[in-house]
């Protein structure tokens, strides 16, 4: 079963069986693919490339969905704590890519940042926001309940 | 909520590792349990009573 570690930001790999080893393994291989991509095709938007279309983009979401994939798989296999950890973790992500979404829209913000960065950042934005929110969620679970 | 977990498992002469494998969870999670940091679900409340043949309530107790 998996030990989590490092304030919640981390999981001990050597707590994991052979078969999450391998299920954890193999999503994270192909997120990284699928992240590889992304920025790929990003970066050549942004610089008024045209789109790699079509081959690239359903390369990146194949990579995505085989990654998601082996993702539940390995999460099916965790026990209540793992789950538990997890679930609050992306749910606290979503708050925060709702919450914090609504505000910098509101006030125009992601077009001042785009304005400075020379391309739209309302998905990278949102996205980061998931990110912190569930950086932030897993802190706090691990804070609660496992330190 | 406390619970006498810790009591029970010591009674039985076991580490949190080896509970946490009789009852298919980390141990991360029985010391989470027995802190009285994490409330287990159901299923895993009925696989402790049954694991320690006791009753719910000498297990678990409620706080009022």
């Amino acid at each position: 079963m998996t030990k989590i570690t490092h304030n919640g930001l981390w999981l001990d790999f050597s707590s994991l069986d052979k078969g999450d080893k391998k299920n954890y393994t193999l999503s994270s291989i192909f997120f990284f693919i699928a992240g590889g991509i992304a920025g790929f095709v990003t970066t050549a938007n942004s610089y008024g490339d045209p789109i790699p279309a079509t081959e690239m983009t359903i390369a990146g979401i194949i990579c995505l969905l085989i990654g998601v994939f082996f993702w539940i798989k390995f999460y099916r296999a965790q026990d209540e704590m793992f789950k538990r950890f997890h679930d609050f973790a992306v749910t606290t992500g979503a708050y925060c890519f709702i919450v914090l979404g609504i505000i910098f829209h509101s006030l125009s913000l992601a077009g001042v940042i785009a304005e400075v960065v020379h391309q739209d950042v309302c998905f990278p934005l949102n996205f980061l926001f998931f990110g912190i929110g569930t950086l932030a969620g897993q802190v706090s679970f691990y804070k609660k309940h496992l330190s | 909520m406390k619970n006498n977990l810790k009591i029970l498992r010591r009674e039985k002469k076991l580490s949190q590792q080896e509970l946490g494998q009789r009852l298919d969870v980390s141990r991360q999670t029985i010391n989470a349990i027995e802190k009285g940091k994490f409330h287990p679900s159901l299923p895993l409340t009925i696989k402790i009573v049954r694991f320690f043949k006791k009753d719910l309530e000498s297990i678990f107790l409620m706080d009022n």
